[in-house]
C-alpha cells in the first residue's frame, strides 16, 4: 500500500444505502444541491434551515457517524478570515464595538458573514457526505457522464493513479532531507530561507525530471500493449432508475426551497 | 571520519557503560490505524554493529524512522547517548543518528555530489572551509573522491548508495542507520558496501534481507515481525536456527548456500 | 475601521496551512461561480484541443504523470520562520516546463481533484478555482517569462531570472483574480481583501519564484534538453 494513502484517501468503506448508489447519480446530486445552496441570500435563515433539514438524514443513511462528517467539514474554516471584515465595514446598526479599536460592527454585517458562512458548511458537508461514500475512481468514472472531454478525464485518472507514486517519492525525498537538516549546540541551522527554499526547488526540480522520465516508461508501457492513442473504457453497467430518481430527488428539493425563497 | 565536537569518544563511552542507542517499548501506528510496532525494546552499545532482519511490513524501515523523530512515536522512549528523542530534541539528535534511505535517489537532491555531500554540515551552519574540508573527506572515505563534480544520475546505483554514505559521514553522526543498503546491487558493488560497513568506525544499524552480509559484518541481529523484536543474539546462532527464521520468513544461510563465499 | 486590521484578519486566511487560494463553496455567490465556469469551460476545452495536437498519443501519459508531479510537488515544503512553511502552487513551473496549453491541462487536472476527492476547494466555485490557479497564474506566468527573453538572449541567468518573475507574479495575479472574485461576490469588501491578498502572496510569491527558479537550475543542470530555449547539450 502507499503510505500517502493512509493520509490522503477520503473513502470510508460502509455497507449503506448512500454506499450502494451509483456515483453517476451521486455526483450531479451532489453539485446541484451545492448550487442550489450557493443562491441563498443574505439573512434567508429560513431557506438555511430547510436547505441543511437533509444532511442530517443523509448522515444516518449514510452511516458515516456525525463526529467523522463534523470533524471533515471544518476543513473550509480558516478561509471565513476573508469574510470576517465585513463586519466591520458593512454600514448598517452598530452591534458592538470592538475594544480598544474604536471599530463597531454591525448587524448587517454580523448578518452577511453569518449567511456566507452557513452556506459554505452546508455546501462542504454536503461534499464530504459524498466523498465519504464513494471510492475515488467511481466519481472519475462519473465524470464521463457529466460531459468532460475524454482526454482531460483520461489525465485526470492517471493523475489520480500515479499521485500516490510520485507523491510516495516527494514524502520518500522529504524524509530524507528533514533527516540530515540536523542542529548542533553553539551554530545557527538552517541558513537562510532562500537557501532552503533553494534546497526545495533542487528537490522540485529532481522529482520533475524522475516523473518526466517515469511518463516516457508509462507510455512504452501502454504501446507494448497496443495503445495508438485512443482511450477505451470498459462499458458502464445502465444506472438504475431509482438511483437516478433519488439524486433527482434531492436536487428538485433544493431547487424547491430556492425558487420558494425568490417568489416569496 | 571524525566525529563532530559535541559528540563524546566512542572508547570513552564504552567505558562509561553508556548505551549508543536505547529503545524502550516503541509503539507506532499510521493514521489510518494500522499498527506498525508494537512495544519494540533494544539498547545499543557504542561500536556495536547490528542487523535488523524479519519479513516484509515487520516494522523494520518504520522503527528506522523512528530512531531520529522523522515519524514520532506513539509510546515508548528513544534515548540517544542518553538524550530523549522529543519534539524539540530531534534536530540536536538528527546530528547524531544518520539514516540512509534504500532508494539512494531520495537521497541526493542536489545538482552535483559535492553540493549533496555538503547539504548536512551546511544546514548545521559549519563555516564553510569546514564544510568542504568535511565533505571532501566523506567521500574519501566511502571511496568516491574524484566524483565531486559528478552529477547524480550519470552514477551507478553502487556508487549512489556510496555518495549517500557519504552525505550522512558529512555531519559526524556517530550513529548510523541504514534501509537495505545492498539490496540490487550487483556482486561487486555489494562486496565493496559491505566492506565499508566494516571499516566504518560507527555504531551502526543496518535493516536488511541480505543475510551474507549480517553473517559477514554485523555480529548482532535483531529478528522483528509484526512490530515485535521476537529475538536478539548473535547472528551466528540466529542465522543458524532455521525453525525460527523459516517462522517469520526467512530462510537459513545454509539453506540457500553463502552466495559470496 | 481602517483596512489595515481587517486586512490582517484576511491574511491570516492566506497564513493558514494549505493552498490559501482554494476558494470553498458558498464564498462566491451564484453569479460570480456561473461566470467562473463559463470562462473556464471555453479556456480549458481549446487548451485539451491544441494540447492533444501537439502532443498526440504522447498527451494523456505525459500530462496525467506530470499532474501528480505537480500535486507532489505542492507538498515540498520548507520552513520560512515560526513553524510555518511555505510551499509551491506550480502554476509558472508548469508553464516553463510544458508551455501554455498542456499546463493549462495539468493544472486543471491538479485543481479538479483537489476538489473532487479532497475538498480543497469548492465543487460549485470550481470553476473560479480552476480559471484563478489554473489559467490566470499559467497566463500571466507565461507572458512574464517570455518578456525578458524577447529582448535578451536566452542564457542561463535571463531563463533563471524569467522563470523567479514569473513564478513571483503568477502568484500574484492569482491572488488579485481570487480577490476580485469575492469583492463581486459581497464575500469581502475590495479595499480590504485586495491589500489582504497581495500582501500575504507578495511573500509567498517570493517563495514560489524561489523554488520554480531552483527547480529550472536543477533541470537546466541535469537534463537541459527538457528547457525549451536551452543549450541541447547534455551535461
Amino acid at each position: 500500500m502507499s503510505a500517502l494513502a493512509g493520509f490522503l484517501d477520503r473513502y470510508q468503506e460502509r455497507e449503506s444505502l448512500l454506499h450502494r448508489l451509483d456515483a453517476r447519480a451521486k455526483l450531479p446530486a451532489a453539485l446541484g444541491f451545492i448550487v442550489a445552496v450557493t443562491f441563498t441570500r443574505e439573512g434567508e435563515w429560513l431557506t438555511l434551515a430547510l436547505l441543511f433539514a437533509p444532511i442530517p438524514l443523509l448522515v444516518a443513511l449514510s452511516r458515516l457517524g456525525a463526529a467523522l462528517v463534523l470533524r471533515r467539514s471544518l476543513l473550509a474554516l480558516p478561509f471565513v478570515a476573508t469574510a470576517i471584515p465585513l463586519v466591520f465595514t458593512r454600514p448598517g446598526d452598530p452591534v458592538f464595538e470592538l475594544p480598544l479599536t474604536g471599530w463597531t460592527a454591525s448587524a448587517e454585517g454580523i448578518r452577511a458573514v453569518a449567511t456566507i458562512m452557513a452556506r459554505a458548511w452546508i455546501a462542504v458537508l454536503t461534499a464530504v457526505i459524498l466523498v465519504a461514500t464513494t471510492p475515488a475512481v467511481e466519481l472519475l468514472r462519473a465524470l464521463r457522464s457529466l460531459r468532460v472531454p475524454a482526454l482531460l478525464i483520461s489525465t485526470i485518472s492517471f493523475a489520480y493513479r500515479y499521485l500516490y507514486v510520485v507523491g510516495d517519492e516527494a514524502q520518500r525525498m522529504i524524509r530524507a532531507r528533514d533527516s540530515r537538516s540536523a542542529t548542533i549546540p553553539g551554530a545557527r541551522a538552517g541558513r537562510s530561507v532562500a537557501w532552503r527554499a533553494g534546497v526545495a526547488g533542487r528537490m522540485v526540480g529532481s522529482l520533475f525530471v524522475r516523473s518526466l522520465e517515469r511518463s516516457e516508461r508509462v507510455y512504452a508501457a501502454m504501446q507494448a500493449r497496443g495503445y495508438h492513442g485512443e482511450l477505451r473504457f470498459l462499458h458502464n453497467p445502465p444506472l438504475p432508475r431509482t438511483d437516478l430518481a433519488l439524486g433527482a430527488a434531492l436536487v428538485a428539493y433544493g431547487a424547491l426551497v430556492q425558487a420558494a425563497a425568490y417568489l416569496r | 571520519m571524525k566525529t563532530n565536537g559535541a559528540t563524546p569518544g566512542i572508547e570513552r563511552l564504552a567505558a562509561s557503560g553508556m548505551a549508543a542507542l536505547e529503545v524502550d517499548d516503541l509503539r507506532f501506528a499510521y493514521p489510518d490505524g494500522t499498527p506498525s510496532l508494537r512495544g519494540v525494546s533494544f539498547r545499543v552499545a557504542p561500536g556495536e554493529k547490528v542487523a535488523l532482519v524479519g519479513p516484509n511490513g515487520a516494522g523494520k524501515s518504520t522503527l528506522l524512522l523512528n530512531l531520529n523523530g522523522i515519524l514520532r512515536a506513539h509510546g515508548g522512549t528513544v534515548r540517544v547517548f542518553g538524550e530523549e528523542l522529543s519534539e524539540r530534541s530531534a534536530p540536536l539528535i538528527r546530528a547524531r543518528v544518520g539514516l540512509l534511505f534504500s532508494n539512494p535517489d531520495d537521497q541526493l537532491f542536489s545538482a552535483t555530489v559535492l553540493e549533496d555531500v555538503a547539504y548536512g554540515p551546511l544546514h548545521m551552519g559549519l563555516p564553510e572551509d569546514e564544510v568542504l574540508a568535511r565533505s571532501r573527506e566523506a567521500l574519501r572515505a566511502v571511496g568516491m573522491a574524484g566524483f565531486e563534480d559528478r552529477v547524480p544520475h550519470r552514477l551507478s546505483l553502487g556508487q549512489k548508495r556510496r555518495v549517500a554514505i557519504a552525505t550522512v559521514l558529512s555531519m559526524g553522526t556517530p550513529i548510523l542507520a541504514l534501509d537495505e543498503p545492498t539490496a540490487s546491487l550487483d556482486p561487486r558493488s555489494r562486496r565493496e558496501l559491505i566492506e565499508l560497513l566494516d571499516r566504518l568506525p560507527l555504531t551502526i544499524l543496518v535493516a536488511t534481507h541480505d543475510l551474507g552480509m549480517v553473517s559477514d559484518v554485523l555480529p548482532r541481529t535483531i529478528l522483528m515481525d509484526a512490530g515485535l523484536a521476537i529475538a536478539d543474539g548473535q547472528s551466528r546462532l540466529i542465522l543458524n536456527d532455521a525453525v525460527t527464521l523459516g517462522a517469520h520468513g526467512l530462510e537459513p544461510l545454509s539453506a540457500h548456500g553463502h552466495p559470496h563465499a | 475601521m481602517t483596512p489595515s486590521f481587517a486586512t490582517g484578519i484576511a491574511a491570516g486566511a492566506g497564513l493558514a496551512p494549505g493552498p490559501a487560494l482554494h476558494i470553498p463553496d458558498g464564498f462566491v455567490s451564484a453569479p460570480v461561480a456561473a461566470a467562473g465556469w463559463v470562462a473556464t469551460v471555453a479556456v480549458v476545452a481549446l487548451s485539451v484541443r491544441v494540447a492533444n495536437r501537439r502532443l498526440e498519443e504522447r498527451a494523456v501519459p505525459l500530462m496525467g504523470v506530470m499532474a501528480a508531479f505537480i500535486f507532489a510537488a505542492q507538498m515540498m515544503n520548507f520552513p520560512v520562520a515560526g513553524g510555518t512553511s511555505g510551499h509551491l502552487l506550480g502554476g509558472a513551473l508548469a508553464v516553463v516546463l510544458l508551455g501554455p496549453w498542456a499546463a493549462i491541462v495539468v493544472m486543471t487536472a491538479v485543481v479538479g481533484l483537489q476538489a473532487l476527492l479532497f475538498q480543497d476547494g469548492g465543487l460549485a466555485a470550481l470553476g473560479a478555482n480552476v480559471l484563478n490557479m489554473g489559467i490566470v497564474t499559467i497566463a500571466v506566468g507565461w507572458a512574464v517569462y517570455r518578456i525578458p527573453r524577447l529582448v535578451a538572449r536566452d542564457s542561463r541567468p535571463v531563463l533563471l531570472g524569467a522563470a523567479f518573475v514569473a513564478g513571483w507574479i503568477s502568484v500574484e495575479a492569482g491572488a488579485i483574480a481570487t480577490a476580485f472574485m469575492l469583492a463581486l461576490s459581497g464575500t469581502s469588501p475590495l479595499n480590504v481583501v485586495l491589500p489582504a491578498m497581495v500582501g500575504v502572496h507578495a511573500l509567498i510569491g517570493i517563495g514560489e519564484g524561489l523554488i520554480t527558479a531552483a527547480a529550472i537550475a536543477f533541470v537546466l543542470s541535469t537534463r537541459p534538453d527538457l528547457i525549451p530555449g536551452a543549450a541541447p547539450t547534455r551535461a
